[in-house]
């Protein structure tokens, strides 16, 4: 595909993470008309290190980063002083990090191709802010790493169906296991928060609300929830110390809520594979 | 004096998770599931056929605390009458990277060698012969001799079975006997734990069944692609090789994320194939609850001389309750009446009317 494609730090960690040992996604990778920030490959290194992962992903991973560094681009000067305190303004955005580098980039890719682009991240807040300047500025679509899976799935002869369903299976086990240890914490100690409050119905409704998003896999019920406790650091200590613990967890939910979703659509529809 | 003396309680009998203290555990209410589950244990208890059984039911429906229950040895001992009692474990359905690994080790650990050395000898089960019948594997016939072998210290060889405060030097000695390595693969854990199961359970003489609750089984849709084969792998060998007296149950909480219908996404048809009994844990009834309430209050446990009613609930109060929460489930009823006997000893109260109910009905209940 020569459309150019712009990642984001969590999408390379995530695609990688869930690789096989033939390497078919990194492959894939390689094979895409790739553009990343050089604040984007600083913190593919630095994350690496941070992100639960296993040895053996921390290991696959960092030996197949050199090659994203022959992908580094730098917005050029005149982009970057005419448009970047403009996008910062504009989003209301003002963390100088990857998602925020890597929007300035795709700008730059896209008016110095004369061609409309993918940039995927698995931000999402970062993801809703960008999107009204991608949308203003025409510079193309935000994915994140579900999307950027069937897009290499339908343009990708050999990537079988069943191989799709494995990739999203594995990301999805990646994304739910932080997400069912925080949910059992909090309902291993329900039961002693409420005696301790047994008045405060807000207390019983937020907790509540943790197990239902959770059941239901609704990230909005369990966001706001989780929201509510972080309003009310002081009142709720020890909630607010497991929340501490799963810092990328209300993020990390609405992945975990879309993989689930793309698995269960791909039993009842066919995605359409490119014509050859 | 206790908070709970005003209503004739010890305690709050209302727990909002299952007891872990066997003395704690008792059944109340829901006589048809526990009449299936243990017509399951009776008829393992009896007849050889391994079976594979699927308790399913959603979020706090008390799968958890029917396999802690049916894991007393009391209630064991009750089920098998005059037979041999049943050997069972209830296991966490392991989340993690190895779970094969996981489940073997969770067994391991509740395994107590020198009683089953004891129990087996006092039966006169004869190892090194029955081990012949039960695994054509030599090197896994040598593994059990050891085991089964007093003059080996059981903590040494606990440690072989772990691997991890086993060394080298430890193995020299074994393998004289030979037992010439530990064990490395999934299968190893499998043929191991197979031939424990096969021998232990020889013509029922010193246990009659082995049976696993596997509690949480729902979080195999939580694995990685690579371990859903490795479980089912297992689930399928087990069975295969232990085909006489193991009991399997898979406790299956339904939800967003797994239903019973999503089963045949995560278990393979041959695993599914072996499922024998389906048993639902449904979201109660209204007789079901007020049966549950009566004999829950009344355990000698919790009241000393029964009352035979729901004292200290009017029975208004009850219904009250029921039809302000609606279809949900136990869980959250032993919260809601938890909450408000709770609040009725704080408030002094003798008894729990319908007026004290709507007055704190908002937090009993919510909206």
């Amino acid at each position: 595909m020569i459309l150019p494609v712009v990642l984001d730090t969590c999408t390379i960690i995530n695609v990688l993470r869930i690789d096989d040992e033939d390497e078919f996604l990194f492959k894939r990778l390689k094979d895409l008309n790739l553009y990343i920030s050089d604040n984007v490959y600083n913190e593919a290194h630095k994350n690496v290190n941070h992100k639960p992962l296993s040895r053996e992903q921390r290991d696959y991973i960092t030996q197949q980063l050199p090659f994203f560094a022959t992908r580094i681009v730098s917005p050029d000067a005149r982009i970057k002083k005419d448009f970047f305190e403009d996008l910062k303004n504009f989003c209301n955005y003002k963390k100088e990090n990857g998602e925020l580098h890597s929007t300035l980039l795709s700008l730059h890719i896209c008016r110095n191709e004369g061609s409309r682009l993918f940039f995927y991240t698995d931000d999402f807040p970062a993801k809703r802010l960008f999107s009204s300047y991608f949308v203003y500025q025409q510079i193309g679509t935000i994915g994140d790493s579900v999307d950027l899976l069937l897009f290499l799935f339908w343009s990708v002869p050999d990537f079988k169906e069943k191989r799709l369903k494995e990739y999203l299976q594995n990301l999805y086990s990646e994304y739910v296991s932080p997400l069912q240890n925080f949910t059992k914490q909090i309902e291993q100690n329900k039961d002693s928060w409420l005696k301790e409050k047994p008045k405060d119905t807000k207390l019983k409704e937020n907790l509540q609300k943790i197990e239902t998003g959770y059941l239901n896999l609704d990230f909005h019920i369990l966001n706001d929830a989780i929201a509510f406790f972080k309003s009310n650091k002081s009142k709720y200590q020890e909630i607010n110390n497991v929340i501490k613990e799963y810092p990328d967890i209300d993020t990390e939910t609405e992945l975990t809520v879309k993989i689930k979703d793309v698995i269960e659509k791909l039993n009842n529809f066919k995605i359409c594979k490119r014509l050859c | 004096m206790s908070t709970f003396d005003r209503f004739q309680l010890k305690t709050n009998p209302f727990r909002l998770t299952p007891a872990i203290n066997s003395e704690e555990l008792i059944w109340a209410g829901f006589p048809e599931v526990k009449e299936k589950l243990e017509n399951r244990i009776k008829r393992s208890i009896q007849i050889p056929n391994s079976s594979l059984i699927l308790n399913w039911g959603e979020y706090g429906s008390g799968k958890t605390h029917a396999a802690r229950y049916f894991n007393k040895i009391s209630v064991l001992q009750e089920l098998a009458d005059t037979k041999s009692i049943p050997l069972s474990m209830d296991i966490n359905f392991p989340n993690s990277k190895q779970p094969v690994w996981d489940i073997y080790t969770q067994i391991i650990d509740k395994l107590d060698i020198v009683y089953l050395r004891k129990n087996l000898k006092n039966k006169e089960v004869n190892v090194p012969s029955v081990v012949k019948s039960v695994t054509d594997n030599i090197f896994m016939q040598n593994v059990i001799k050891l085991m089964f072998d007093e003059t080996v210290d059981a903590t040494v060889f606990k440690g072989y079975l772990y691997k991890t405060t086993f060394t080298n030097s430890d193995l020299r000695n074994y393998a004289k006997e030979g037992v010439q390595r530990t064990f490395s693969t999934d299968n190893d854990l499998t043929e191991f734990l197979a031939a424990l199961f096969s021998l232990i359970t020889y013509q029922k003489i010193a246990y009659s069944c082995v049976i696993l609750w596997f509690d949480e089984f729902e979080s195999i849709s939580t694995l990685n692609s690579v371990n859903i084969s490795a479980v089912n792998h297992f689930l399928r060998a087990i069975i295969d090789k232990t085909p006489n007296n193991l009991l399997l149950f898979l406790n299956l909480t339904e939800s967003a994320m797994m239903d019973v219908g999503d089963l045949s996404e995560y278990l393979q048809e041959a695993v599914k194939n072996r499922i024998k009994e389906r048993i639902e844990l449904c979201m109660p009834k209204e007789e079901d609850l007020k049966t549950y309430l009566k004999e829950l209050l009344n355990n000698p446990i919790y009241r000393e001389n029964s009352t035979n009613d729901y004292f200290p609930f009017n029975e208004a109060v009850i219904d009250e309750l029921i039809s302000g929460l609606g279809n949900v489930s136990l869980r959250r009823f032993n919260e809601a009446f938890s909450l408000l006997l709770e609040s009725a000893a704080f408030d002094n109260k003798d008894s729990i009317d319908v007026a004290y109910y709507n007055e704190i009905k908002r937090e009993i209940i919510g909206e």
